[in-house]
């Protein structure tokens, strides 16, 4: 419905919520635990052009919340209000 | 070099901490594939949840993947085993048990468990 349209928009690969961050229990700076694993299998068949910081996108580019990128996407303006 | 375990598109996921809501699981799971619709059902009368949820994926090729990423695929590397814990409970992870495609068939499996 319109409501979990709303809730899960600003929701994607590459991003994840301070709340998701906690409950993994990421401190700052730290890396997804599925980040070695991706390396080894490949990035997740739905994402081809996905960027992902120790993969395919450089470290520097890590900012809390933000471990990766889908280039080109229609609705790829929205990382900026992440 | 992704193996075929599951024909499904639906993968399972226990373990899960009470804590954890719908759009947790969504925000987790859409960093491994593209989701269709997940079915997290919550007891009848206590309406907490059953601490499960049923994930279904736009293809079986995403569900292949999310399975792929829990395998233990390397016997060489004991580290290759991929664990995530929400709220320090580590969750799990398994193929759809064909049988519960059907949500009638919820209770069964849940009276088989036991």
């Amino acid at each position: 419905d319109a409501e979990w349209k709303s809730k899960t928009k600003d929701l994607g690969p590459g991003k994840l919520s301070s709340r998701m961050r906690n409950i993994i229990g990421l401190k700052a700076g730290q890396l997804p635990p599925w980040i070695h694993k991706m390396k080894e299998l490949g990035l997740p068949p739905s994402y081809p052009s996905l960027k992902i910081v120790g993969l395919n996108w450089d470290i520097s580019d890590l900012v809390d919340g933000i471990y990766g990128t889908l280039e080109d996407t229609s609705s790829g303006n929205s990382i900026e209000s992440g | 070099n992704i193996p075929d375990i599951t024909e499904s598109s639906t993968i399972y996921v226990g373990n899960l901490d009470p804590r954890i809501t719908k759009l947790d699981l969504y925000e987790l799971f859409i960093q491994f594939g593209k989701i269709y619709k997940i079915n997290y059902p919550r007891d009848k009368i206590s309406e907490n949840y059953q601490g499960f949820a049923f994930v279904e994926f736009q293809s079986a090729k995403d569900s292949n993947y999310v399975l792929s990423l829990f395998q233990n695929n390397n016997q060489n590397n004991y580290n290759n085993q991929l664990s995530i814990s929400l709220y320090g409970k580590p969750i799990k992870i398994r193929p759809q048990n064909n049988q519960l495609k059907d949500k009638k068939n919820n209770q069964q499996f849940i009276l088989k468990k036991n």
